[in-house]
């Protein structure tokens, strides 16, 4: 394939045809200065200089100044780049020896007939190159300009049981979530999340088919060994305070029925490392012991910053509804959301400044009619995972309207955090009861919302009701964010919108946002 | 708007009205009685709501409509919580039917519906076994209200009194609301299990 680009490019130049000095595409050439400045001298011919070294073809590399350049290495020989290998080779991760620049050794190898780089993968035989991380094929790289367009090149730990989390440089997608697979063999099975230098947040989705066992983290522990998060016993004696152990873990988590999600980073003061999260994997019976069920694994993985947040709305059927003057006495749904102004203004408008207050713009917003689950219009929220389920878009949050939500008081209900990144799992969503709105606004109505988005993108109440056994309430674990009720994670419908530096931070890392 | 100013904010009516002052909720109780995706547990509620008579208190809650709405509601939904092992007869079954008779059957605005779905939630919860409860529910399964109709359906169902198997059946030929008939259907399977 790399070899056409390049003999592609020179095709175009002896067609285009050849005239002498400061030579245009496709003129003859003999050296760099026989072509225009803008064009590079490539196999006698004037054409494009490259950006990135696959535009020269396999065996290329791109430099500085946009010359491509054809390797040298021979099988065998060391590389630290895909584009240090002759055509034909790859550079491939040796084993667990690492160099004196603290990276995974490698060197040239024959290529295979896997799949090319950027491709999903299991193992490394999957690749053309040899190489899979985060469950891509990737090729090694020593800068961004060795990697095709749409990626970088950035440290990446080797997790395989040799390597044990070693860093090597591969190239990823430069921005976006990776999505990928963790395998898993047993009940209770140890697992190595690897977590690229240009990752802003990892978080991994537990999930189990038998729907009456818990499925989560058993512990979690930084590259750097700091250990950030272990499941909270069970019931509450001289030597056991679940509450307490709860609220001190760094990373916040709790195993649940059917599917969990552990997301990285809680705060600020415990900050996202380059490297492989070790942790173990375990589902349990209801009351604490050991489960059977074998945990599905599904990691995420953000690269880059992003500020969009896309809102897809679904409605149950609110026809008829005893809150109705709320809207009109009308109908509520997808088609009349897009043009009344108590919607449009009043919610979607308070949302809109809402977050901006965290530093996130609203971005597409979509409108759904759920017509044919009649059973769920008016939702207890034990089967609110039924309801989820059917949010089946990964990018943003779906925000699922409801006629009724019980138990009666509840406003809204939802994963905390929620499986950024991915659709169509019982956690996909936050439910909304449109009965809420029979004694308060609409804009108390976006306040409400807000606040249960923010939890699924991973901040947690800024204080809750409950009490330490000083009396003290708990609170999150983000320093800046204090008790106030002027916050908008305050747990009360009668709280603020404000938000601290910190819990910006964490929010706008969040796999939701594009 | 804060706790604290909601509590203000009652003080004030009622003063400006020359009433009995009303139960004014504390601001722990606004917040204990205002959380958006929580419902309060029985710790909580005896930790923060006045004592030493919980379910007095929070029954005064639930019928005063100077108290906000939301408030009311919430405590509703609460009494259930201090019933013991059986709640027969017992004070938090007594509100409940309380709270169920002080929705006037002529009353159909949304809140006077929201506050009959919360009484018929809470009877279901509290799970007496009489069969005066099952009489009380059955007649709300023809309410106009498709809401009230589908709560009274799994009511019946969490009461577990098979008595309620005739009743659905019957509101169950008749049903049209699909939303209903599948939480009969729901219920009647259920209660095929209770004996």
């Amino acid at each position: 394939m790399r070899y056409r680009t390049l003999s592609s490019l020179i095709l175009i130049a002896l067609v285009a045809g050849c005239p002498g000095g400061g030579g245009g595409v496709g003129d003859t050439c003999k050296s760099q200065s026989d072509c225009d400045s803008s064009l590079q001298c490539a196999a006698g011919t004037c054409v494009p200089k490259c950006a990135r070294a696959p535009e020269c073809g396999d065996g290329y590399s791109c430099d500085d100044d946009g010359i491509c350049h054809l390797a040298v290495g021979q099988s065998g020989d060391a590389c630290t780049s895909e584009v240090d290998c002759a055509p034909g080779l790859s550079c491939r991760i040796d084993g667990a020896a690492v160099g004196d620049s603290g990276f995974l050794l490698a060197s040239c190898t024959a290529q295979n007939t896997g799949r090319p780089p950027g491709s999903t993968c299991d193992i490394d035989m999957d690749c053309r190159n040899g190489t899979c991380a985060l469950g891509h094929c990737t090729d090694l790289c020593d800068n961004t300009r060795d990697c095709g367009n749409g990626n970088s090149c950035m440290e990446i730990p080797r997790v395989d049981p040799i390597a044990n989390g070693a860093l090597f440089n591969g190239c990823l997608p430069s921005q976006g979530n990776i999505t990928w697979s963790i395998p898993v063999s047993g009940p209770s099975w140890p697992i190595l999340l690897p977590v690229p230098s240009a990752a802003h947040s990892a978080s991994l989705v537990f999930a189990v088919d038998d729907l009456a066992q818990q499925v989560g983290a058993q512990s979690l522990v930084s590259p750097g060994g700091q250990t950030l998060y272990t499941r909270p016993c069970e019931v509450a004696d001289s030597t056991c305070d679940p509450a307490r152990d709860f609220y001190s873990n760094l990373v916040r988590h709790q195993p649940e029925l059917g599917q969990s999600v552990l997301s990285i980073p809680s705060t600020p003061s415990a900050q996202l490392e380059t490297g492989a999260y070790r942790l173990m994997a375990a589902s349990y019976r209801p009351n604490g012991t050991p489960g059977s069920a074998i945990p599905h694994v599904t990691a995420v993985v953000r690269i880059d910053a992003a500020v969009i947040l896309d809102l897809h709305f679904y409605f149950l059927d609110l026809d008829d509804h005893p809150c109705a003057s709320a809207f009109g006495d009308a109908r509520l749904d997808a088609s009349a959301a897009q043009t009344k102004t108590f919607f449009q203004n009043d919610f979607i408008g308070y949302l809109r400044t809402i977050f901006a207050h965290g530093g996130i713009a609203l971005g597409s917003i979509d409108y759904t009619d759920v017509v044919d689950h009649p059973d769920l219009d008016g939702l207890d929220v034990v089967d609110a995972g039924s309801l989820l389920a059917l949010g089946k878009s990964a990018v943003g949050v779906n925000v699922f309207f409801v006629r009724t939500l019980s138990p009666v008081g509840l406003q809204a209900f939802g994963p905390n955090p929620g499986p950024a990144g991915i659709g169509g799992t019982r956690q996909s969503g936050i439910v909304i009861g449109i009965d809420t709105l029979c004694y308060r606004s609409w804009t108390q109505l976006a306040r409400v919302t807000a606040h249960e988005l923010a939890r699924y993108m991973g901040l947690h109440h800024n204080v809750e009701l409950a009490t330490d056994s000083n009396n003290v309430h708990w609170r999150d674990q983000i320093a800046d964010s204090d008790d106030s009720e002027n916050n908008l994670m305050f747990f009360s419908e009668f709280g603020g919108i404000d938000l601290s530096n910190g819990q910006r931070e964490i929010m706008t890392r969040s796999g939701v946002l594009r | 708007m804060t706790g604290k100013t909601v509590a203000i904010i009652f003080v004030i009516c009622a003063t400006a009205r020359g009433e009995t002052p009303p139960p004014t909720p504390t601001e722990l109780e606004i917040h204990t009685l205002s959380a958006i995706d929580s419902v309060p547990t029985k710790d909580e509620l005896a930790t923060y709501v006045q004592g030493p008579d919980f379910v007095a208190r929070l029954e005064a809650l639930a019928l005063d409509s100077t108290v906000d709405f939301g408030i009311q509601l919430r405590a509703i939904r609460a009494l259930p919580s201090f019933c013991a092992a059986q709640c027969k007869d017992t004070p938090p079954h007594i509100a409940v039917l309380a709270v169920i008779a002080s929705v006037p059957s002529t009353d159909h605005s949304g809140r006077a519906l929201l506050r009959l779905r919360a009484g018929i939630e809470a009877l279901g919860i509290v799970k007496s076994g009489k069969l005066e409860d099952v009489n009380l529910l059955v007649p709300f399964l023809d309410n106009a209200s498709r809401d009230i109709r589908a709560a009274t359906a799994r009511a019946l169902r969490d009461m577990c009194n098979t008595t309620a198997i005739v009743p659905l059946r019957a509101r169950y030929q008749h049903e049209m609301s699909a939303q209903v008939r599948l939480a009969i259907s729901a219920a009647l399977r259920d209660l095929d299990q209770c004996n």
